[in-house]
């Protein structure tokens, strides 16, 4: 037929309009998925934060000034190590707990000076990790694992150490007469205790926290967590692991009377340090909240310029057109040229966007740039057929 | 019976300011194998009204009937590419194709054959005087009266009982001017066809069958 002869010879012998008007509708199909893409690129680093950054949850006094000594009661505490569904421990792990009791050697009175102190691991003390630079030098072939058991072995200080001889099998040992801490009753119990590694941080004795909780049952005395802190075993979990936590723990109050609080039945305070994770993860969602609102202004934006960018290209040849429908071409044989020739030209786009993205990917945004850039060239087929004489009349 | 009948033909436009009758009640009658020139003054309707008879406008009221045919809306299409053709004031050659391809153009719109169409379109440019250095070249590679020739020659080569001119000579030599009425006669007398052109041209009208002149949308007796 005579008017495809002449859109071809277009298409040919000017190429420059149809080929620019291709890669802007080529530009505007890439867009929509792009910009899914890069949402999906932001939930997924969203889930990666989730994953990867560690919080941790640290117990402190109710007013937040200290993180030793909060006197947490042993039910409440004993949860973190527990994992059956429902405890604390099920979203916990790596308790750092600290327990102690108070001790004195012979004849002397107790003070709150000298305490016997389990750990439930050799960082729970602060002053044993690499940032508190004290170190326990161990004897023989004991190691840190001391502090996972329950077994009667202590890290000594160096001056009660060197007051004590070896047994005649060579292993020295300290007696020990124990008292509650902090003191309420007047128990009192005994023990003997291996000396596996001393120390010089202070006259306290460090023993594995499991014994602590044997010498408390059998003292029949009430046992208290001195301090706690513990890492999230999963970020997902935290909602859950806040609602439990807040059964037993406030907030931070720089104005609490503890002992109010602690009639209501709330111990301490638990701070969840999830700083850095609710830095990255809010930012994230600003960005996807911003991709999401900024995605329908886009698409109208988009199907605005496909139709325009259309609607000139056939507008700059309605003379042809006019020319052409004066000829003898029927006007909607005219407009089925002029879609098909906009078809031909949204192809490399689809197909680039195809490769690319997957045919999937934001289709609806597809069609709604397909249909207006058919529909802007059809109008202006359709405005030129209709105004043929006129347009004719025009000096060229 | 008359080739062409137009009975009280209208056609007014329509701006915001007022209402042109560019076409106010015309009625004419044209025969086969007759050459008719239209005069009258500049914006007396002769366009407008060359736009109605050859199909590119409808009138707003009045009828035209050609053989016998009422033209309608439905088959206005078919009459532009089958009976009815016009040589534009301004010439209205597709500016990507070359001067052959223009005159194929309408041959091909027609369903012929592309070789049918390359010889009658060739065989036309040749009378009017543009010979085979000109069958590749663009319309812009032409003179204004080149082009012409060429629009003229693509009119022509459609072979419609009906041609319609608007000013054909404006653009030529008083020479290639007389050459160009001499072809339109020949065609008309020859070939049975019906000519139609609007003229200034005295000589022109001269040499016309009938006259007819306009002044303010009416034909003057
Ligand atoms: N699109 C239009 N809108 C309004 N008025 C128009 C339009 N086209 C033409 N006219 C008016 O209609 C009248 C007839 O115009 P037309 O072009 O038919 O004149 P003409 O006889 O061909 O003149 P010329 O010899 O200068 O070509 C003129 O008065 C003109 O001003
Ligand atoms: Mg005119």
């Amino acid at each position: 037929m005579a008017l495809w002869l002449y859109e071809r010879t277009l298409l040919l012998r000017r190429p420059i309009r149809p080929l620019s008007a291709a890669l802007l509708l080529c530009a505007l199909m890439l867009f929509p998925p792009l910009l899914a893409r890069q949402a999906d690129v932001k939930r997924a680093a969203v889930e990666n934060a989730l994953d990867s950054i560690p919080v941790s949850v640290v117990l402190s006094d109710i007013r937040g000034t200290g993180t030793e000594d909060i006197g947490l009661p042993r039910t409440i505490g004993d949860g973190f190590f527990d994992d059956r569904p429902g405890t604390t421990g099920e979203y916990v792990y790596g308790v750092l707990a600290k327990s102690s009791v108070c001790y004195s050697i012979g004849g002397e009175g107790f003070t709150s000076e000298r305490r016997l102190i389990g750990l439930s691991a050799l960082e729970a003390e602060r002053g044993f990790t690499p940032a508190g630079g004290n170190r326990i030098e161990w004897l023989g072939c004991e190691g840190e694992s001391l502090f996972y058991g329950s077994r009667e072995a202590c890290a000594a200080p160096k001056e009660l150490f060197s007051a004590l001889e070896p047994d005649p099998d060579g292993v020295y040992r300290v007696r020990l007469r124990l008292r509650p801490y902090p003191a309420a009753e007047m128990q009192e119990t005994q023990i003997v205790l291996k000396v596996a590694g001393v120390h010089d941080r202070g006259a306290d004795v460090y023993c594995p926290l499991g014994l602590i909780r044997r010498i408390c049952t059998d003292m029949a005395a009430p046992m208290y967590y001195d301090s706690l802190r513990a890492e999230v075993k999963s970020n997902r979990g935290l909602p859950a692991l806040k609602a439990l936590l807040s059964e037993h723990f406030a907030g931070i109050d720089p104005f609490a009377d503890p002992y109010e609080y602690m009639r209501k039945g709330v111990y301490a305070a638990a701070v969840i340090h999830d700083e850095q994770l609710n830095q990255t993860v809010d930012a994230l969602e600003k960005d996807i909240r911003t991709l999401e609102t900024l995605k329908p202004f886009l698409l109208i934006f988009e199907c605005a310029a496909a139709g325009f960018a259309s609607f000139f290209l056939v507008h700059s040849r309605r003379r042809e057109l006019a020319l052409a429908c004066a000829l003898g071409v029927r006007m909607r044989a005219a407009v089925i040229a002029a879609a098909a020739e906009l078809l031909i030209l949204l192809v490399p786009g689809a197909a680039v966007r195809n490769v690319i993205f997957g045919f999937g990917a934001e289709a609806a945004a597809l069609g709604s740039i397909s249909v207006c850039t058919l529909s802007g060239g059809c109008a202006a087929a359709l405005a030129a057929g209709a105004r043929r004489f006129e347009l004719l009349k025009e000096s060229e | 019976m008359a080739l062409l009948k137009a009975e009280e033909l209208c056609y007014h436009y329509r701006t915001k300011a007022q209402t042109v009758r560019a076409v106010d009640g015309v009625s004419l009658e044209l025969e086969r194998g007759g050459f008719y020139a239209l005069t009258g003054r500049s914006g007396s309707g002769k366009s407008t009204l060359l736009s109605l008879l050859a199909g590119l406008e409808t009138p707003m009221s009045g009828r035209i009937t050609v053989n016998g045919i009422e033209l309608k809306r439905d088959v206005l299409t078919l009459y532009r590419r089958n009976t009815a053709s016009v040589i534009f004031q301004s010439f209205n050659l597709f500016p990507l194709m070359t001067v052959k391809e223009n005159c194929m153009y309408p041959l091909l719109l027609q369903k012929r054959s592309e070789r049918d169409a390359e010889r009658i379109a060739c065989g036309m440019l040749e009378k009017v005087g543009l010979d085979g250095t000109y069958f590749k070249r663009l319309p812009a590679q032409l003179s204004g009266g080149e082009q012409q020739r060429a629009a003229i020659a693509r009119t022509l080569a459609a072979g419609t009982e009906l041609v319609f001119a608007d000013e054909p000579t404006g653009n030529l030599d008083p020479k290639t001017g007389g050459q160009i009425i001499s072809l339109l006669r020949s065609v008309s007398h020859d070939e049975k066809r019906c000519v139609l052109v609007v003229t200034h041209d005295l000589s022109i009208a001269d040499a016309a069958d009938a006259v007819f002149r306009m002044s303010g949308g009416r034909l003057e007796e």
